[in-house]
């Protein structure tokens, strides 16, 4: 279960339709949902209220989110979430310029994204699950471009692990068996099985740096 | 000199300058911060890509853009070259980067990101010229931020920004603020040589003759730190609240706007349109807006605070306000607002002649609504005395009948940003027409004129203006300028703003005693 704590009035209304659509895959949630009990500290309350969460995957989190209890931050609530569940959670603003990852020993995830934008892509990545696909949550900061951010991304690798090379270089079966994992790492949705097919059949021994190069350019491009 | 910017510094570090053929290489936690060699000859290679988890941000253009940018604000001919180091063919690059236009900027180079590229580099540093290189900077196509939020508080910072500059305060807070903003780097850059137009000696000594109580209402702390700074050396007594607003509802911060207008009893209320910018972008109706909100209870036509609206309606609400829209400003002209002094939008910006446009009409502002609120205010204050004494008396005459009728009409003509002799005029023979209902009503006012005059604390002005009503009310009427008084012998020139606005509120203080004097005998 997607949960979206979202306390902009309009954009509950705005988006009631897209988030009816594709219940019980996601819900609006408020954190003043839960039953306070004074008794406790806000944190504890906090906390209590996460606890109740069922089988939370993945969490949408207004940045600017206004507790009812002004002492409460937004780093009490990503502590809460990380001590709580091993799932990511995107944090949404209208003033995030650009997309942001922490990653957090490489086991929790705290995305940041553009709030019209993630809205923007929550369709698309609501319907490729409900397609019984598992998108990445990156989906949700690039949309549709995430395949090409994804590319770019492996690209990016594996000119990186080329970087030492002049043109006429032989490279070395030791690079391109890194340049291998890379790909086979980077490369694991099934989306990509064509360009991986193809790359892995390029990136092979005996091969001077300029053909490789211009040879992963050319599957990139298609 | 080369320089070259590292992606990861486990892929190049400081130790490699040598193998790469550079003289500095600069490392992933140094970009930020990272400022221009003083040499006026340098090559920077930069690779598009820092990120590779975010690799379409291609953050290394930003950077490229930002430092060029510190590049054409220096003042001399430097020659340089920015080679970027990219990871795809260049009409990859220009497919799927933001700012493909990039390439084409002077100065610019585009290389693979390899070793070869940057030891071998043999192009020469070219000197660059400021002028195409700004055309072309022109051409990239940087915009202000798409997202509301971003783009309202972009127009906050930018406006206090320019402001300060031109006034010469301090604005290092908000320099820190847009640090790595490319935006802000491209405006500073498209008008970095304007010529020096800073505020000038006759705006220093218009700002220095106001006086009067100044009281903003703005969730930005930039704004109050900037009007704490513009009058400082007046006799404007200036407070300020909102910095806290963000944590408080629209029922809260009207109720604090409310309180502190009640304490400080202000002139002139310089009021934000937005005082809770996600909480005003949550709502539907225009009316909901917090700054709206606010505005209605002080000169809006429901009376759920009748002493505040009595005290307030002549004191001048001017809208401060980044809102550019033109429903919006007629809007708030329907609920009250007196005038307005807007916020400098950075697409509306053409160099400091903007800002010094913007400034002169703030100051006219000002300067006019404060000796417009100088005149309203004691006016308004008597009408609620006068309204207070009626209410009390339970009767219903000739004379409570047409002081309902005034008050009502005279709060409206003295609202507004400009109170002509004309106004003037016109609220003098409706407070007078106060004073000719007791004619009409065969009412004899004889004694309580005599009670009134006696009084020691009435000037002998007074006596004079009632010697003589009748003689001003119809040179008021007719519009003569001068009206000669009887006993002592002067000549009022009633053109003089200042004698008809003294003339004003004595007549005012005179009713007032009037219908005290009056009402306290009918009840007898």
């Amino acid at each position: 279960m997607i949960y979206l704590f979202e306390d902009r009035h309009d954009r509950r209304d705005n988006y009631a339709l897209l988030i009816n659509k594709y219940k019980p895959l996601i819900t609006f949630k408020n954190f003043d949902d839960y039953i306070v009990d004074e008794k406790d500290s806000p944190i504890q309350n906090l906390n209590n209220s996460l606890q109740n969460l069922d089988s939370p995957e993945l969490i949408l989190l207004h940045a600017s989110y206004r507790f009812i209890n002004d002492s409460i931050s937004m780093d009490d609530v990503i502590c809460a979430i990380k001590s709580l569940y091993n799932i990511p959670v995107v944090i949404f603003s209208g003033g995030f310029v650009h997309p942001s990852i922490d990653k957090i020993q490489n086991k929790h995830q705290i995305f940041r994204v553009n709030s019209i934008v993630m809205y923007e892509h929550l369709e698309y990545y609501l319907s490729q699950i409900s397609k019984g696909e598992t998108p990445p949550v990156e989906v949700l900061l690039w949309g549709e471009n995430y395949i090409q951010n994804v590319l770019t991304r492996l690209q990016s690798n594996l000119v990186r692990l080329l970087v030492h090379y002049t043109p006429n270089d032989v490279v070395d079966e030791d690079t391109i068996d890194l340049m291998r994992d890379s790909v086979e790492d980077i490369l694991q949705d099934y989306v990509f099985q064509k360009q991986k097919e193809a790359l892995l059949k390029i990136i092979v021994p005996q091969q001077k740096y300029d053909t490789l190069f211009y040879n992963i350019q050319f599957i990139m491009n298609k | 000199m080369k320089i070259l910017f590292s992606p990861n510094d486990k892929l190049i570090n400081k130790t490699q300058s040598e193998k790469w053929g550079v003289d500095e290489i600069v490392l992933p936690s140094e970009i930020d911060d990272y400022k221009l060699p003083e040499e006026k000859n340098f090559i920077l290679f930069i690779p598009t890509i820092l990120n590779e988890d975010l690799a379409l941000n291609y953050e290394g253009v930003e950077i490229a853009l930002s430092l060029y940018c510190q590049l054409l604000r220096r003042n001399t001919t430097i020659s340089a070259k920015i080679v970027l180091l990219g990871i795809e063919s260049v009409s990859s690059f220009m497919l799927k980067c933001k700012y493909p236009k990039i390439i084409r900027c002077s100065g610019f180079d585009y290389r693979i990101l390899n070793i070869h590229s940057v030891s071998q580099y043999k192009e020469e540093p070219e000197p660059i010229n400021t002028e195409t290189a700004l055309k072309h900077l022109k051409e990239i196509g940087l915009t202000l931020p798409e997202s509301y939020k971003t783009n309202h508080s972009f127009v906050n910072e930018w406006s206090y920004y320019v402001w300060s500059e031109y006034m010469n305060y301090d604005n290092t807070d908000v320099k820190n603020v847009f640090k790595n903003n490319i935006y802000f780097d491209y405006l500073q850059t498209l008008y970095r040589n304007q010529k020096t137009k800073n505020i000038t000696e006759e705006q220093a000594n218009k700002i220095g003759q106001l006086k009067g109580t100044v009281l903003l209402i703005d969730d930005s702390k930039y704004w109050h730190c900037f009007f704490e700074k513009f009058f400082r050396d007046t006799n404007v007594r200036f407070e300020h609240i909102g910095s806290d607003f963000k944590h408080h509802n629209t029922k809260e911060i009207l109720q604090t706007c409310i309180e502190k207008i009640k304490e400080s009893k202000p002139d002139i209320i310089l009021l934000d349109f937005r005082l809770n910018e996600d909480r005003d972008y949550d709502v539907k109706n225009f009316a909901d807006i917090s700054g709206v909100k606010v505005l209605k209870a002080l000169k809006g036509k429901q009376k759920n605070d009748p002493s505040l609206q009595h005290n307030m309606m002549g004191a001048r609400v001017i809208m401060f306000t980044a809102t550019g829209k033109i429903k919006n400003v007629l809007k708030l002209k329907e609920h009250g607002a007196d005038g307005f002094v807007f916020k400098e939008h950075p697409e509306k910006y053409f160099g400091k002649t903007t800002t010094h446009e913007n400034i002169k009409s703030m100051i006219g502002t000002l300067g006019r609504m404060l000796e417009c609120a100088f005149i309203a205010k004691p006016i308004c204050e008597h009408l609620g005395k006068w309204e207070e004494v009626v209410i009390t008396a339970k009767t219903d005459d000739r004379v409570t009948d047409r002081i309902k009728h005034v008050c009502s009409i005279v709060r409206r003509l003295s609202q507004g940003d400009f109170l002509t002799e004309t106004d003037l005029k016109l609220l003098y023979l409706e407070c007078y027409s106060v004073l000719e209902a007791f004619k009409e009503g065969n009412e004899n006012i004889d004694h309580v004129i005599k009670k009134i005059i006696v009084n020691d604390n009435f000037n002998v002005d007074i006596r004079l203006l009632w010697d003589n009503i009748n003689k001003v009310r119809t040179a008021l009427a007719h519009g003569d300028n001068k009206v000669e008084l009887t006993s002592p012998k002067r000549v009022y020139n009633s053109s003089e703003e200042k004698i008809l606005s003294e003339w004003l509120l004595k007549l005012c203080m005179f009713v007032s005693e009037t219908l005290k004097v009056h009402f306290a005998k009918s009840k007898d």
